[in-house]
């Protein structure tokens, strides 16, 4: 007889300090089920596949469309979120038996179990300035008008919701290093060629430019695979090589 | 107080430069000699007596010394030294199998293999030797024997490796390659620079094994 329940086995951890430990837990299949229903199943029935009860699984989530980032996690060794993550696909690909590995993203520090502090993603978003400072004590009156082609690059490079999974997957981004991660690019790059944002460009290529800037890019691009959003992260990042390199060059000769 | 902040600041600030000079030092003049070095070697092909002429030329050029040490000892101690320190700071994950992230793998193995082999090479073959029949000899008997030849063969492919895919590298760090299409493409030739410079080399070193010295 076909089994009827899918395994997850999940990467736990009691709080920051202790060290993690696997847990297997066997959930009743269901048709459409994902990653997060599974886990909200163990919630309800917290009782691990040894039959023994445990705490449940702590794990954070939002939106269940995949546009929050809250619920991102490693799944199959793959950062995403486990909203989208499909249990029917998993078992039609690896068959019912195959547990499903879930783990914390590792490149952020763990609060417990799933739940990790991503604090460290705002950290390189506030160091790179990625905002307009309009705030003043009169009315400004209308912005200029945004170029359509801009605007149109500008959606794609907005839709990103500093999820992590690209800092998860880079090599450059970890603790030894200050990189301040791939995230960072495509919402300065976004800033940049905003008609109102321009007018602060150079701060802002200045501020990648500082220790952990862009430079700490190694060109491994495992960021733009694992992006969700399917944000031109790769496209953003070389187009403000070029632009920190201009700003140097015009430094050095104005020296 | 606030100065010496400034000026933490601003030290800070300088390894954006120091990075930009490491790139940039891979193409010239490192780039540039490994292409000439190749270069003036395949008079090997042609046979002895054209490479000692080749050799005995490079050894006769007066204060050959100060460009060898202006040019390429003292870039490629800075690139080895910085690169080194590049290395550590970046922590590989095999579990993404996408080809740049393979190709990011091999840049940094590729280093550490060529800072072996240029070491050895620059011992055995520049520092040790006093005559061009010194240089030729030295280079003999590494490739005549299988093991030699077989190590000879991985530095190299190493050296050339890592300078092709170097120069696609490069070309985003500067800016260049922006584009998707033009990135898959420079991809490409990149690598088939890779495999032309290799398989010139596999040749030089063929010939220099069979010669009869
Ligand atoms: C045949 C000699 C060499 C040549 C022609 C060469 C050339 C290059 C080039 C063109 C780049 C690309 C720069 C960029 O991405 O902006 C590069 C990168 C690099 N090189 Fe070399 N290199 C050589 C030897 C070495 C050695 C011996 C090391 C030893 C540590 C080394 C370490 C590195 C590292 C770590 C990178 C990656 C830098 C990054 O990702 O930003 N290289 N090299």
């Amino acid at each position: 007889m076909e089994q009827e329940y899918f395994i997850l086995n999940i990467r736990r951890q009691n709080d920051p300090h202790s060290s993690s430990y696997w847990e297997e837990f066997h959930i009743p299949y269901k048709p459409n089920m994902n990653v997060i229903s599974s886990l909200m199943y163990i919630q309800k029935h917290p009782v691990n596949a040894e039959g023994k009860r445990v705490n449940p699984v702590v794990f954070e989530c939002n939106c269940y469309e995949e546009v929050c980032g809250a619920c991102t996690m490693v799944i199959n060794g793959r950062p995403r979120q486990a909203c989208s993550a499909l249990i029917d696909k998993f078992i039609d690909k690896e068959g019912i038996e195959k547990p499903i590995i879930i783990e914390p993203l590792s490149k952020f520090p763990t609060v417990r179990d799933l739940m990790v502090d991503r604090k460290k993603l705002f950290d390189g978003l506030k160091k790179a300035k990625t905002w307009i400072p309009v705030d003043g004590s009169f009315a400004l009156g209308r912005g200029p008008r945004y170029d359509e082609k801009k605007r149109a690059y500008s959606y794609l490079l907005s839709r990103c919701m500093t999820c992590g999974c690209c800092a998860e997957a880079c090599p450059n981004f970890n603790e030894k290093s200050d990189f301040i991660g791939p995230h960072v690019f495509p919402q300065v790059q976004r800033l940049n060629i905003n008609p109102l944002g321009e007018m602060q460009k150079d701060e802002r290529l200045k501020a990648i430019m500082a220790h952990g800037g862009i430079q700490g890019c190694g060109n491994a691009q495992n960021c733009a695979k694992v992006c969700p959003m399917h944000i031109p992260i790769l496209k953003s990042l070389a187009e403000l090589n070029f632009d920190v390199n201009i700003y140097a060059l015009k430094k050095i000769i104005k020296w | 107080m606030e100065k010496k902040q400034k000026k933490q600041q601003n030290y800070l600030h300088s390894d954006f430069y120091i990075r930009r000079i490491h790139s940039l030092l891979g193409i010239i003049p490192i780039g540039i000699f490994l292409c000439f070095h190749l270069f003036m070697n395949s008079s090997a092909i042609i046979g002895v007596e054209a490479w000692a002429a080749v050799i005995d030329g490079m050894r006769s050029i007066p204060f050959v010394i100060v460009a060898e040490i202006g040019i390429i000892a003292i870039p490629f101690i800075f690139h080895i030294v910085y690169g080194l320190y590049i290395v550590y700071f970046s922590k590989m994950n095999m579990k993404y199998q996408y080809y740049r992230n393979w190709m990011f793998i091999l840049q940094r193995i590729t280093a550490i293999i060529t800072t072996i082999f240029v070491i050895e090479h620059v011992v055995f073959v520049r520092i040790m030797t006093a005559s061009t029949m010194d240089v030729m000899t030295a280079m003999a008997h590494v490739v005549q024997t299988p093991l030699g030849f077989v190590l000879e063969l991985i530095g190299v492919w190493a050296s050339v490796f890592h300078f092709s895919n170097g120069i696609f590298t490069f070309l985003i760090t500067w800016g260049i390659l922006q584009g998707e299409r033009l990135q898959k493409l420079f991809s490409i030739l990149t690598m088939l620079l890779c495999a032309g410079m290799f398989l010139w080399t596999l040749i030089i070193l063929i010939r220099i094994a069979m010669m009869p010295i």
